[in-house]
């Protein structure tokens, strides 16, 4: 690299779920696997797959019968989210051998900015060299490593060649390596994207390069301008530090339920089960929210959603389950099942301020709030389903959600 | 009990931790060996620094094998039998051997 550029490396853990349950069963090595959800619970889909499959053609996200009748031998094994999460904080702590700026993408994916390392570790290519023997060695998967002066390139540097290799690309060399290639694998251009910039005539990333930056913002808007600095390697954002936690925008979660749900009283109990779980990850990071959204999937896979403003801001799941029903009684109309739903909560501010002080002893709020705090700190020390609301122990709350928001790996 | 191997380009089948490879074009002369897991109990010293240092391996049919001394320990894969932790390279009975320690618990590769 020249001198006064930047350093940047991307670490990409190649077929990541696949590769540590073919580790862990090698009598599955050479033979077609794919890491998939349960079909029982509706989750029966790819998550990922070996190098095996991927020759028959497999792809991640397809179903899982797809997947099945493209490569009749395929062998499908459950997720252990457990052991992904430890393998990748054993690779960050190879990472971290060699800069604090490590910026996760993701569990298996990695940015490194190593400019000032180089001095004592070597270039950019020897340090990525180093940390593709290290990952081999000691956690016996392997990791592709893009070396580049910018974000952008070293992720496509990354992405080009695999498995367990180092790709360089350099200011000299970009023009040669990455030109060439179609303007959907730059990052950030999606498949709509992608749609857009072929209907103009620009197929490759050299295309969008050569463009006018004016003809890009008329297509694409504000991106328009930015995709052209990718693709002729102007990125100039920061890997954050490792300690960096991004400001949170809003926090949700959603869940596909092992059968349809069909009334309002299932609703009631998901819509519950998830707004306790948003409002735990609220108490987590001290932030209180005011905008509940709610969304939901038919049986016929069709979306739907609706979002509205409490008066106040809140942490308290009752509250935010509560407006989540009543939103969702709004403009649901029970023609047919629901598959999925999701909360979410935006609108987020800092815990401590905006709350009303009373001269006198607590009021509801704040007693509810009190009695949140103390389920968090017996289901801490008990476990999630040592305190539970009462309607939820009716079994066929329990069977339509059948979940526990805060499993082990569950962060 | 190891395949017959008798000739050459004979394919067979072997038996590798719970499950089966297929090998082909197998020589007389080729060694193979089959391995399987075999979690242990190990008797352990712990060191001031809190390392741990194992000290005697007790085999399931009750016999006790002393570690001559610990060579070196580092993490590192099981890729005969599957598994990935903190890797000792033992001497035990004048031979070098592999222990390894993950999620609490001990771990051999042995012949099956």
């Amino acid at each position: 690299m020249k001198d006064g550029k930047r350093v940047i490396l991307h670490c990409d853990l190649n077929n990541f779920y696949a590769s540590v349950e073919c580790l862990y069963r090698p009598e599955l090595r050479d033979k077609p696997v794919a890491v998939c959800g349960s079909q029982s619970t509706r989750h029966g889909i790819v998550l990922a797959k070996n190098m095996a499959a991927k020759a028959m053609g497999i792809t991640t996200g397809e179903p899982v019968w797809k997947a099945a009748s493209k490569c009749p031998g395929l062998i499908a094994v459950p997720p252990r989210y457990g052991l992904y999460l430890r393998f990748s904080s054993s690779v960050r702590d190879i990472l971290l051998r060699y800069t604090n700026l490590v910026e996760a993408f993701g569990i298996d994916e990695s940015w490194m900015d190593v400019t000032e390392s180089t001095v004592l570790f070597g270039s950019g290519e020897e340090i990525a060299e180093k940390i593709r023997q290290s990952v081999k060695d000691e956690l016996g998967i392997t990791v592709s490593v893009g070396v580049s002066f910018n974000k952008i390139f070293a992720k496509l540097g990354s992405d080009m060649r695999k498995p367990d290799i180092v790709t360089c690309i350099t200011e000299d060399n970009f023009r040669e390596m990455i030109w060439g290639m179609p303007a959907g694998d730059l990052l950030y251009v999606g498949r709509s994207t992608a749609v857009k910039l072929s209907r103009a005539g620009i197929y490759t990333i050299g295309d969008l390069a050569l463009a006018p930056p004016s003809f890009l913002t008329g297509k694409l808007g504000k991106w328009g301008e930015t995709l052209w600095a990718f693709a002729n390697g102007y990125d100039a954002a920061p890997v954050c530090d490792s300690d960096f936690e991004h400001s949170i925008k809003g926090i949700g979660n959603s869940l596909t339920t092992p059968s349809d749900l069909t009334c309002n009283t299932d609703v009631k109990a998901l819509l519950h089960v998830l707004a306790e779980s948003v409002a735990r990850r609220l108490r987590r990071h001290y932030l209180k929210g005011r905008t509940i959204q709610v969304w939901v999937r038919g049986a016929d896979l069709s979306s739907s959603q609706k979002q509205g403003k409490l008066p106040f801001y809140t942490y308290i799941s009752g509250e935010i389950a509560e407006k989540a029903f009543e939103l969702f009684k709004s403009f649901w109309r029970w023609d047919i099942g629901i598959r999925a739903a999701g909360v979410r909560v935006t609108d987020l501010a800092d815990a401590e301020k905006h709350i009303q002080l009373s001269f006198f002893p607590p009021g509801p709020r704040q007693r509810k709030e009190l009695v949140e705090h103390c389920v968090d700190g017996i289901r801490s020390r008990f476990g999630h389903y040592s305190v539970q609301k009462a309607f939820l122990l009716l079994e066929k709350a329990g069977e339509t959600t059948g979940f526990n928001p805060f499993a082990p790996f569950r962060k | 009990m190891l395949p017959d191997c008798s000739g050459h380009a004979a394919k067979v089948w072997i038996t590798i931790y719970g499950g089966t490879k297929a090998c082909s074009n197998i020589k007389a002369d080729e060694v193979f060996v089959m391995y399987k897991k075999v979690f242990t109990e190990v008797i352990v010293r712990y060191t001031m620094d809190g390392e741990k240092i194992p000290m005697y391996i007790l085999w399931e049919d009750g016999r006790k094998f002393r570690v001559d001394k610990v060579v070196d320990s580092r993490p590192a894969p099981s890729l005969k039998v599957g598994g990935c932790g903190t890797r000792y390279t033992c001497v035990i009975g004048g031979r070098e051997a592999f222990i390894w320690y993950e999620d609490g618990k001990w771990y051999v590769e042995a012949m099956a």
